[in-house]
Order: structure tokens, then C-alpha cells, then sequence
């Protein structure tokens, strides 16, 4: 999986693009932990190149809005495709996750 | 007297009876004594024939005996009175004596030699065989470390050693030696950049030897060195002797790590062993007898233990409740999580009512380990009456969770809510299912419908609805049976990635019972 991190109107986002799972997790986590603080706590999560996620890769994506919220922000998701947004909504992630649809709305979200 | 002295002393007693045999010679010639004296010690001779002492100074003649190797050791014959005849002719005889008699000590002198360098040699080999010896039988490296420099001593001869191992583990030892640890790490690294030996020499003067110790697989890398500490610099077959005692240490470092290495995996395959074991009993083992109800679940987790689970509970007169898990990730840390997650789960249902209750509280209980830990988990948990024809149900997240009766296709039953650890305050309502004779109720994990084939197909959603539709008439037992064997057929040769737990509940019809 690549995972790319840009900064758009002073906000990270990170584009991942590939299979995002239990080996793919820990340089996520470690970027979350390196890089969310009380001054830079707004995250979009841009997963429009991933197709396929694990439970590992969803505990990481909640590791990351647990951290953002604890911070005063969020994180946000974007631009799911079909699959990955069916995974969201059988494990009722969606309820617990702010989606948008696309990158410039998860932009706008915060 | 000084032991050199002493040992000519000696080596003239040795040829006593071939010097006997010269003196008679003069003494029937007429001279008054004939003797060997050291020139350097005023005290009596070597040897004197006859015995008699007289002043060192009146000798008549002393001619000294021309020895090779002599170093600083000046031995003369002499002769007192001189026979009467041409001084001439005696002097030369005396200097022919002089040459046969520094024949014999040099002979003398070689046989020694010959004699230590044997001795030596044997000692050698000795050493050489008690090294070997030692370092084929050591248990660890810190017996085996110690037994390189006891050994390379007394085959080199050095007055100290130091060992000092960095990989797979630091060891430092020093034998008769006291250098700081900073200095040899310093040496070592210099060391590791030349790769074949370093002399030094100490602020006291005495040489320091330092050779690497190379374990054969990992022919880039110096993993320890062993330094040699000597007053004046080893020489060449020492060192030689040293380089080749290294190489074949080397090999038997390895053959250690290697041996602690298996140890190391047979204690943690038989602690892994000990939590299966343990995870195995924890689930449950006999099936579930619930009047009205036919009930099957199994779990078979991808590595030795895993991170899915499955409840059974149920007491006289109370309803029957099940709960089904799965937490995120794999392996032991998943496996140390489950049985916390169970835990919770059923000190919950204990004494809760119904199953969104005991959500809500193993969620309150769990939420803060597992915002440490990173993890979550998703959980179902149904309940219901005998005779009942409904299931209460609470879902955290979990899927797949099908249901399908006589008249329909499966259908999945979406979660409303996150597992447990996403949110602090469990957000998710109680659901209902009827249960109608021949319905059945199945809640898998995600290692049934992520599993891939060869191709790397997803077994997918669809396929795995298609197939609970073609068995939906069996019992139980058969449906848990053939979606394992159906799901291992699609497989093929892929290894089990994930765990895969199942609960089916099918409620028993006229046709069932009959």
C-alpha cells in the first residue's frame, strides 16, 4: 500500500492507495502518533485507491479519530469505493466515522 | 651459582667420562690438571681432573673453547704444568681438545633444543585437544567465551585476555586484564572496519592482540573479538596459531546460538501450545440443548491461537443467550484481547437482562484498554426463550450476520453500530429477528467471507449467502460443517489467513423434528 501525506489549507491528508491491512497498519498508527497535536488535529483520510480493508486497518483508522477528537478535531474519511463503504456500514463504522464524498467536502467538513 | 652455570655445570658432568678420557691423555703426558673453568666466575672449575683445587690464576695454558651459540658464556680448557716437548705441538693439541670439546656441548646444546621444542609441541597439541574439547561441550556463551581465553592463553602465552561478544548478545570478559569498556568498544569498531586483526599497544606497555570472531553464516559481520594481552608483541606463530583457534571458535558460537535459538522457539511453541490449550477450553464443547432450538458453533483459529470467540449461556428458567466476537488483528495479542472480551462479555451477562445491556456495559468496561491497546472488536450477542419464535439481538459492528427462513433468500443483517472500544457510550439499539420453524440465524466471522483462492478471489459476501441458501434445509451441524468445507474447497492450497468462528441457530420445525 503507498500512503502519501500532503497538506491542503494548513489540514493533512493522507492518500492511500492499495490493499490496507494488518501489515499495512503500524507506519499509519506511528504517523498518527507522531503527527496529531493539539495544533494540528484535523485529519481527512483520502481512501479512494483502497480497495480491500481489514480489521486491522479499521482499528487503525480508529486509532486515528480517537486521537483527533481527544485533540479538539476529527478525522475524516473520503471518496470510499463501493466495497470499502459496504465494509463501513456492516460494521457500523459509518456511524461512528465522519464520510464524506469526496476530498473537497472532507475538506469543508471541519 | 646461576642456572646457566648450573646447566653446564650439568653438561659437563653428562660427557664426564669422554673429558675423563682427554684429561688422561695429559696427565700421562705429564700436566698436573687438566679442567674446563668459566671464565666469567672466579669460583672453582666446571670440572677438574684430577679434583684438587688450586688458585684459578696458575694455569699454564688456557685456550678457550669455541662455541657457536655462546652468548656471554666463555668456557676454557686449561692445563697446569705444561709436559715437557715443543710448547708448540702442546698448544695446538690443547686448541684441537678446545674445538672436539665445543663439539660435544653444541651436540648437547641441539638436543636440548630439540628436546624443549618437542615438549613444547606436545603441550600444543595437549592444548589444542583440551580447546577443542572445551568449546565442543559448553552449554552457553559465556562458558564457551571463557573457555577461548583460558585456552588462548597457554597456547599464545599471553599474560591476559579480553572477550567481548556484541551479537547475538553484549557478553564482556576480562582474565587478568582491566581495560575499560569504552576503549575496547572503540578498538572493536575499529576492528570491525579492518576485519582481520588489530595490535595496539597499552599505556603500560604491554601489546595488546586483537583478532575477530566471525560466525560462519554471517561472513560480513564481526560479531565478537578476543584481545590478547602480552608483554612483548606475539609473533608470527602465535598469531597464526590464535587465527586459526578463532575461525574454528566461530563455527562453535554458531552451533551455541543456534542451539539457544531452538531452546528459545521450543519454549514459546510450548507456551503458544499452553494458551491454545487454554483458548480451546474456553470456548464452548458441548452443544447447546434449547428446547425448540438446534444449535451448532465452532471455531478454528488460522495460527495457534487467535483472536475470534464464541459464548454459550444458559441456567434453568433463564432465557439462552450466545455471544459471538472478533477482535482486530491476529495472533496473541488478539488472543490476550478475546479472553478479556469474553470476560467482560460474560461478567455482563450475569446479571443483565438483555443483550443491548450487557453491550452497553462490557463497551464501558472495554472501552478504555482498548483505546490503549488499539484495538477493537466486534461482538453479537442474542438472546432467546425456548419456545420462543424471535431473537433479541445486539450487534457491535459485526458481520456477517445472515438470516434466512423457508419462504426467502438469505439476506445479511447490518450492524447499527460501531464495535466495542470505537465510541466511549455504546450508540447501537436491540434488534429482532422472528424465528419461524426452519429459519436459521448465522453469525460468522469476516475470515469466512475474506477468504482467497488461488487467484486472489475474495470468497465474498454473495458466494457465502448462495451457499447458506443451498443448505439451509440441514441441521446445525451439517450447515457449520459444509460452509467450513465449502469455504476450504475454494481455498485450495492458500493457507487460513484469518480466524473463522461460527454460531448457526436454526429453530426446529414440524419437519425438522420429525
Amino acid at each position: 500500500m503507498d500512503m502519501n501525506v500532503s497538506t491542503v489549507s494548513g489540514m493533512s491528508v493522507i492518500t492511500l492507495n492499495g490493499r490496507f491491512d494488518a501489515f499495512e497498519a503500524p507506519p499509519l498508527i506511528k504517523w498518527f502518533e507522531d503527527n496529531v497535536t493539539k495544533d494540528q488535529a484535523h485529519v481527512v483520510v483520502d481512501l479512494g485507491g483502497v480497495g480491500f480493508l481489514d480489521s486491522a486497518a479499521l482499528a487503525s483508522l480508529v486509532k486515528g479519530m480517537k486521537r483527533c477528537r481527544e485533540r479538539g478535531g476529527d478525522l475524516v474519511i473520503c471518496n470510499l469505493q463501493q466495497a470499502v463503504r459496504i465494509i463501513f456500514e456492516l460494521t457500523g463504522l459509518n456511524r461512528a466515522f465522519t464520510i464524506a464524498e469526496t476530498r473537497e467536502a472532507a475538506l469543508n467538513a471541519f | 651459582m646461576n642456572s646457566g652455570r648450573q646447566a653446564l655445570r650439568e653438561l659437563t658432568q653428562r660427557w664426564k667420562r669422554e673429558l675423563s678420557g682427554l684429561a688422561q691423555a695429559w696427565l700421562d703426558a705429564g700436566a698436573e690438571q687438566f679442567a674446563l673453568v668459566d671464565e666469567s666466575a672466579s669460583e672453582s672449575p666446571l670440572c677438574a681432573f684430577p679434583k684438587e683445587d688450586h688458585s684459578p690464576y696458575e694455569w699454564a695454558f688456557c685456550v678457550r673453547i669455541p662455541l657457536r651459540a655462546a652468548q656471554g658464556v666463555n668456557i676454557s680448557v686449561c692445563i697446569r704444568r705444561v709436559p715437557a716437548g715443543g710448547m708448540a705441538a702442546w698448544l695446538a693439541m690443547l686448541e684441537a681438545n678446545a674445538r672436539l670439546i665445543a663439539g660435544f656441548l653444541e651436540r648437547e646444546r641441539e638436543l636440548d633444543t630439540l628436546t624443549r621444542e618437542i615438549v613444547h609441541n606436545q603441550d600444543l597439541v595437549l592444548a589444542l585437544y583440551d580447546l577443542n574439547s572445551a568449546l565442543s561441550h559448553p552449554h552457553d556463551l559465556p562458558h564457551m567465551l571463557e573457555a577461548l581465553l583460558e585456552h588462548l592463553c597457554r597456547l599464545t602465552g599471553a599474560i591476559g585476555s579480553v572477550g567481548l561478544l556484541r551479537h547475538p548478545v553484549r557478553i564482556e570478559m576480562q582474565r587478568n586484564a582491566e581495560i575499560p569498556s569504552e576503549m575496547l568498544d572503540s578498538h572493536f569498531d575499529a576492528l570491525s572496519q579492518n576485519g582481520k586483526r588489530l595490535a595496539v599497544q597499552l599505556p603500560n606497555g604491554s601489546s595488546l592482540l586483537m583478532l575477530p570472531l566471525k560466525m560462519p553464516q554471517e561472513v560480513e559481520r564481526v560479531d565478537g573479538m578476543i584481545a590478547l594481552i602480552s608483554a612483548a608483541p606475539l609473533q608470527s606463530p602465535q598469531i597464526k596459531l590464535a587465527k586459526a583457534v578463532m575461525e574454528q571458535a566461530g563455527t562453535h558460537f554458531q552451533n551455541i546460538v543456534h542451539f539457544e535459538e531452538r531452546v528459545l522457539q521450543a519454549r514459546i511453541q510450548t507456551e503458544i501450545e499452553l494458551a491454545r490449550s487454554v483458548q480451546t477450553r474456553l470456548l464452548p464443547s458441548k452443544p447447546m440443548q434449547i428446547e425448540g432450538y438446534d444449535i451448532c458453533g465452532e471455531s478454528r483459529p488460522a495460527f495457534e491461537v487467535g483472536g475470534d470467540f464464541f459464548d454459550f449461556f444458559s441456567a434453568p428458567n433463564t432465557p439462552f443467550v450466545f455471544a459471538l466476537g472478533d477482535v482486530s488483528g491476529k495472533g496473541l495479542s488478539a488472543a490476550l484481547v478475546m479472553t478479556m472480551s469474553r470476560t467482560a462479555i460474560r461478567s455482563a451477562a450475569a446479571f443483565a437482562p438483555s443483550p443491548l445491556t450487557i453491550m452497553k456495559l462490557a463497551n464501558h468496561n472495554l472501552y478504555d484498554d482498548f483505546t490503549e491497546l488499539d484495538k477493537l472488536t466486534t461482538v453479537f450477542i442474542g438472546k432467546c426463550d425456548p419456545e420462543s419464535e424471535r431473537i433479541i439481538f445486539a450487534n457491535a459492528g459485526h458481520s456477517p450476520v445472515v438470516y434466512t427462513d423457508r419462504e426467502t433468500h438469505a439476506v445479511m443483517l447490518e450492524a447499527d453500530a460501531p464495535p466495542l472500544g470505537v465510541l466511549p457510550t455504546y450508540i447501537g439499539a436491540s434488534g429482532r429477528v422472528d424465528m419461524p420453524p426452519g429459519s436459521v440465524l448465522i453469525i460468522a466471522t469476516d475470515g469466512f467471507v475474506e477468504a482467497e483462492n488461488e487467484a486472489d478471489e475474495m470468497y465474498g459476501y454473495n458466494r457465502f449467502l448462495e451457499t447458506i441458501d443451498s443448505i439451509k434445509h440441514l441441521s446445525a451441524a451439517q450447515i457449520v460443517q459444509t460452509l467450513y468445507d465449502t469455504l476450504n474447497a475454494f481455498r485450495g492450497s492458500v493457507p487460513q489467513g484469518d480466524d473463522q468462528t461460527i454460531i448457526v441457530i436454526k429453530r426446529v420445525g414440524d419437519a425438522e423434528m420429525s
